[in-house]
């Protein structure tokens, strides 16, 4: 990108984000902001269309130099054909919601259900009672395994409240701390584009 | 022969080093003095320029101390130059010689000049600048030193360049003292029949060779410690083993001194009014007295100043001293000695020359005691001579201590030591010597008679006027002819230009003149006469030495440079070896190179299977060509094994020197440039190095090299397809090569086995696999029957598996703030925000919430900001009410943009200008959606997420609608895993409602008033059965744990 280029981009980052801002405080710029908005959303659904494109140079590619599992890439541009071809009538059409429903939700599924195994694993590792810590991390994950289900309840009836305490009490101030971290960061983040401190838009390479 | 006398460092010497600041020590061996003396010399262009002023200026700061070392000089009154006090045989000498030449000389006039172009600057400034005046000798009478002297200028008179080169002062020998030099001695014997060389020296020539040194720099000499360090230093010249006396060498020497007798012209004035006025004849040595050169120095105080500009006063002084004929005998020069005055010595002679010449009592008795000592080794090694043995004339073949002898034997320390003056001399010399080359040797040879056989050994000290510890310069003769500096070379041409004529007067006095036989230059060539007969031994001994030159002997001087080795050289007397194969038929060895470190045997590498690298390139000599380049390939390095040397560099001669500057470039850079561009980019060279990386030892010899296309695995294939430019046939070719490449494979390839990988963890015992096999099975049924049950329990609920009161209590609350406040026909937007991998936790909830919605008699449109959440939208719908699409129900598809996609949802008519995902009619066309247009018309907008951050979009966009108190209420229906994320939202009313996971489902479905079991249900008796068993399985697993542990440890 050229320097132009640059001075370009940032000029209307900025400005657009600064009007945007002013649009949740003051009305008269919530019109203008909610342009801006829309426009950004048919930029995203480009940037949709721009990832397609690279997914298909990228595969092409690596199937032309015959690289390391290009059968791969290969099976991933048969299979983007095929549904561009059966939902070409829309995701809610009968051949979209066939492949969605015989092919995209089984498969992850299955994929997601195998995190099972991969958590019992690591209780099976992070609930062996070393020291006080990991008594303290066994005592809560009873807890709360008990008091999630409705046996817990049976086996004792504050059982649920003490879960919920715990999630109220210490799991919530643990999160709240994270939550606040990520909203300053965003702050500041926003802040730095705004004031052209950050141009992740520009090619500052 | 080599005369190896023990012996110390003179007292003189030591007391000058004192004076410069160095340590004795520093001169005894060679490695020390080589490497602490400077090897070039002081810089004499500022204050004190010459060695008188230095050694005026350490005098000064010394105190005068009258008892100091018998050595010290009095450097009396610095502004009052009495050099006639200091008059000795030598001084004389020069003397008369001097005055002779200006007599000759005083036709021709002549002008001060610059310095000779050829001397050192410090010499230029010396005489020109700070050179005091010279007192003229007045008594130019030629003593039996003076014929010696005077053949030396005599001998190549019948060359008229010579003539021209001799310096004016010493020209002084060159004029009409033919009839000076020529005169005989009282004891003279005629030319012809007296030895060239005879033990029995007059006590003069024991400074002949200082002489010899005065007369090489013109007086300005270096410093006293600097000038044998010259000598020391001084390169070492190669002698033709056959040629003893190179006639080249008295010819530069000529050309020489007439340069420097051009460049110092005598002013003619001066020359008449010395010769005239103050000058006297000649006397002849008997008569001359010892008191007789103080009186004759008398009128030498009022002789004008600079009349020699070209030669320091102590030099006058010095030859002064040897002019004197006090000193023509050792007993004289005592005497005469000791009727100098110490003060008398000139301000700016060194102290060791004044000793010699204002002390020659202390000289030969006490400072010269070294000189005794060799004196009477000489004696028992020349018994003709023990006569004369005893003479300063042979103290002056040992007048070098042994530290000279030790001088360093390698060239090129030599040659890199010298300084650079010598070298200015050495080209001065060498354009002399090719303009005399055809220079006629003198007659004097052809008529020089030697006593007999015998004499070669006996006559060794009449060869005094070279001193013998340059017999022991251990000279390479390879480069001795041509490193040699002027004044060593000055000094063999002095030597060599001894004539019978010359000797005889120095052996008169001797009375040793031995009558042997008349020799000719025929008669000193080596196959006929020892060396020694003829010439001085330090000649044989250079002779000697290049004698016994071998190829053998010259093979390691050429090992780093064997294009410098001769082509005559017989190679087939070097073994071949085997590391050097890019000259293999050449076969210059290379004896030092370190052999290549073999893998080791029990370590198979990659290298032990690797091919050569020629055999590389066996199958297709055209792949190892194709890497060649143009201008490498006409070297021709594949020669027929009959190649050699001479063949590879007439080859290289072949090429012209424009051919090479098209064909060759000459930088690296148009190296790559001047070929095709490196065809890899950063990619692919990256994939190479990967390769390199990810082939293991079997894989990379599995792969056969190509002609065309080198295999990856081989070690420089990166480097050789990278750089065009370098070939592999000549960079790897090499044992060093190869060594290279190994280092760069090994820096480039990683090891199998990663230091920090984790180890493997121990094999469990049987009955631990039997275990947790049927743990495992039990964990699986116990999850997996609940879920294909759908029983309706009816009436008979099961408590355990039921959700609790509370929990059911807690879920209507919620459920009634929400929804139950919604009227009939509102409209809530619901977004499925999850993907079908969290659809067995969130789908069960989503149809409860769906249902709760249709219960309360809501329509529900739903959006999605996932793309797969449109499928989600479906799936619950047909599950719930598919009836209803449309009326009730509307899938309003997926809004791409995130964030973006809620704030613009906010914007008026946004929800309106929605489209069925279904038909893809707006929501603004559809009858039963026309009077939704935004948000505001919404009386519920609620998630089902398992996302946290849609979580958060939806609180944080939906509030510009309607700020903290919005129109319409939130609601969030998340996976328990996102619980802790929301529950913040949800605290602080920013959510209206919140419900999690399954046991929230659970809870909507038994909140129901039908009581009937909905999916939530079932999924929650399988997690209430899982985590019965997982906690059991905790506990017990713990409790087993503790007690083996704790069990261990009472043990």
């Amino acid at each position: 990108m050229t320097k132009l280029g640059r001075i370009i981009a940032t000029v209307v980052a900025v400005s657009s984000g600064i009007i945007v801002l002013l649009g949740y405080f003051l009305p008269p710029f919530k019109n203008t902001g909610a342009l801006l908005l829309g426009w950004a959303g048919i930029v995203v659904a480009f940037a949709l269309l721009l990832g397609v494109v690279n997914l298909l140079r990228v595969h092409l590619d690596r199937i032309r130099h015959r690289r390391e599992n290009y059968l791969y890439s290969a099976v991933l541009l048969i299979a983007f054909a095929l549904t561009l071809l059966v939902g070409r009538d829309g995701p809610a059409s009968a051949g979209g919601e066939a492949l969605f429903n015989y092919v995209l939700r089984p498969l992850e599924s299955t994929f997601f259900a195998l995190i099972i195994f991969f958590i019992a694993s690591a209780a099976y590792r992070a609930f062996r009672i070393n020291n006080f810590e990991t008594f303290l991390f066994v005592a809560f994950a009873i807890i709360v395994l008990l008091g999630q289900v409705p046996a817990g309840f049976q086996l004792w009836a504050d059982l649920p409240l003490v879960k919920e305490w715990i999630l109220r009490v210490p799991v919530m101030a643990g999160t709240r701390g994270i939550l606040l971290g990520v909203s300053l960061g965003t702050i500041a983040t926003g802040l730095r584009v705004l004031l052209a401190a950050d141009r992740p838009y520009a090619d500052t390479n | 022969m080599n005369r190896h006398i023990p012996e110390t460092t003179p007292e003189w010497l030591r007391n000058l080093l004192f004076k410069y600041g160095l340590d004795e020590g520093i001169l005894d061996g060679v490695p020390a003095h080589s490497q602490q003396m400077p090897s070039a010399p002081p810089d004499f262009s500022n204050a004190t320029t010459d060695i008188s002023g230095v050694l005026n200026r350490l005098a000064e700061t010394l105190p005068h101390d009258t008892a100091r070392s018998p050595t010290s000089v009095d450097w009396g009154d610095k502004s009052v130059a009495e050099p006639e006090a200091s008059s000795s045989a030598m001084d004389e000498l020069l003397a008369s010689l001097r005055g002779v030449e200006e007599a000759a000389k005083s036709a021709e006039p002549a002008e001060p000049e610059p310095p000779v172009a050829d001397a050192p600057d410090w010499l230029d400034e010396t005489s020109a600048e700070e050179m005091p005046a010279v007192p003229v000798f007045s008594e130019p009478d030629a003593t039996t030193s003076d014929d010696w002297l005077a053949d030396l200028s005599d001998s190549p008179t019948d060359d008229t360049a010579l003539t021209d080169e001799v310096p004016d002062w010493l020209m002084d020998f060159s004029g009409d003292e033919a009839s000076v030099l020529s005169e005989p001695t009282p004891v003279d014997a005629p030319p012809e029949a007296s030895p060239p060389a005879e033990p029995s020296a007059p006590a003069d020539d024991d400074f002949a060779w200082l002489d010899d040194i005065v007369a090489d720099a013109s007086s300005p000499t270096p410093p006293a410690v600097s000038e044998p360090e010259a000598a020391a230093d001084a390169p070492a010249q190669p002698l033709p083993a056959d040629s003893p006396s190179p006639p080249e060498t008295e010819d530069w020497d000529a050309a020489w001194l007439a340069r420097v007798a051009e460049e110092y012209p005598v002013d003619p004035a001066l020359i008449s009014a010395e010769t005239s006025g103050e000058s006297e004849p000649p006397a002849e040595p008997e008569t001359v007295g010892a008191d007789e050169p103080t009186a004759a120095r008398a009128p030498v105080d009022d002789e004008p100043v600079l009349t020699e500009p070209d030669v320091p006063d102590w030099l006058d002084n010095l030859r002064s001293v040897v002019d004197d004929p006090a000193v023509e005998t050792p007993d004289d020069a005592v005497d005469t000695a000791a009727d100098v005055p110490e003060e008398s010595a000139p301000d700016d002679m060194p102290d060791w020359l004044s000793q010699v010449s204002a002390e020659p009592e202390a000289l030969v008795d006490e400072a010269v005691d070294w000189l005794s000592e060799l004196r009477g080794a000489v004696d028992d090694a020349v018994e003709p001579a023990a006569d004369v043995a005893e003479t300063p004339k042979e103290s002056a073949l040992d007048d070098v201590p042994d530290w000279l002898n030790d001088l360093p034997t390698e060239p090129d320390s030599l040659e890199s030591a010298a300084p650079d003056w010598l070298g200015d001399l050495q080209d001065a010399v060498d354009d002399a010597a090719s303009e005399t080359a055809e220079a006629a040797p003198p007659d004097d040879f052809s008529v020089a008679e030697v006593p007999d056989a015998d004499a070669s050994e006996e006559n060794l000290p009449a060869l005094a006027d070279v001193p013998d510890w340059l017999d022991d310069l251990p000279i390479e003769p390879e480069t001795l002819e041509g490193d040699a500096p002027g004044w060593l070379d000055d000094l063999r041409g002095t030597a060599e230009e001894i004539t019978p004529e010359a000797v005889e007067p120095l052996f008169d006095d001797f009375s040793v003149a031995a009558e042997g036989e008349s020799v000719t230059m025929a008669d000193t060539a080596p196959s006929e006469v020892e060396p020694a007969g003829d010439a001085p031994d330090w000649l044989d001994d250079l002779r000697g030495t290049a004698e016994e030159v071998t190829p053998e002997t010259v093979e390691p001087l050429f090992e780093d440079a064997p294009e410098l080795l001769p082509t005559e050289f017989n190679f087939e007397a070097i073994p071949e070896t085997e590391s050097d194969e890019l000259f293999t038929d050449a076969s210059i060895p290379i004896e030092d190179e370190p052999e290549v470190p073999e893998p080791a045997a029990t370590e198979p590498s990659f290298w032990d299977e690797t091919p050569d690298a020629e055999d590389l390139f066996a199958d297709d000599p055209d792949a190892f060509a194709l890497d060649v380049p143009d201008w490498m390939g006409a070297l021709d390095l594949d020669a027929p094994d009959d190649f050699s040397i001479d063949e590879l560099d007439e080859a290289v001669e072949e090429i012209a020197p424009e051919e090479i500057s098209d064909e060759m470039p000459t930088e690296p850079e148009e190296i790559f440039a001047a070929d095709e561009p490196p065809a890899e980019t950063e990619e692919s060279l990256f994939d190479e190095l990967t390769a390199l990386a990810d082939k293991t030892p079997s894989e990379a010899d599995a792969s056969e090299p190509a002609a065309d296309e080198p295999p990856a695995d081989e070690p420089f294939s990166v480097l050789r397809q990278s750089s065009p430019g370098l070939s592999s046939g000549t960079a790897f070719k090499s044992a060093t090569g190869m060594e290279a490449a190994r280092d760069f494979y090994d820096i480039v390839t990683p090891s199998p086995l990663f230091p920090g990988a984790p180890s493997v963890p121990p094999t469990r015992s049987r009955v631990g696999r039997l275990v947790q096999t049927i743990l495992s099975l039990l964990f699986i049924i116990a999850i997996a029957v609940p879920l294909f049950s759908h029983f309706d329990r009816g009436g008979f609920p099961l408590p355990w598996l039921e959700p609790s009161p509370a929990e059911q209590d807690a879920i209507r609350s919620e459920l009634q703030t929400v929804v139950g406040t919604q009227l009939p026909d509102a409209v809530a937007v619901v977004s499925f925000d999850y993907t079908p991998a969290t659809e067995g936790e969130l789908t069960p909830l989503a149809m409860a919430v769906v249902r709760k919605l249709l219960g309360q008699g809501m329509r529900v449109i739903a959006v999605s900001l996932d793309p797969e959440g449109v499928g989600m939208v479906t799936a619950v719908f047909d599950a719930v009410a598919p009836e209803k699409y449309g009326s009730r129900l509307i899938n309003a598809g997926y809004l791409p943009g995130g964030p973006i996609a809620v704030r613009s949802l906010t914007a008026p008519g946004a929800v309106g200008a929605l489209r069925d995902a279904a038909s893809g009619e707006r929501l603004s066309s559809l009858p039963a959606w026309s009077s939704i247009k935004d948000l505001n018309a919404a009386g519920l907008v609620a998630t089902i997420s398992a996302n946290a951050d849609t979580v958060r979009w939806w609180v944080e966009q939906t509030s510009v609608v309607g700020g903290d108190a919005p129109t319409f209420a939130r609601m969030a229906a998340v996976s328990a895993a996102v619980e802790p994320f929301a529950r913040p939202y949800r605290d602080s009313n920013q959510y209206n409602a919140l419900i999690v996971g399954i046991n929230g489902a659970a809870a909507l479905e038994s909140a129901r008033p039908q009581k009937t079991l909905g999916p939530a249900s079932a999924m929650l008796d399988s997690q209430s059965v899982a985590h019965l068993v997982v906690m059991v399985l905790l506990l017990v697993g713990t409790i087993a744990g503790l007690i083996v542990k704790y069990g261990q440890e009472s043990e």
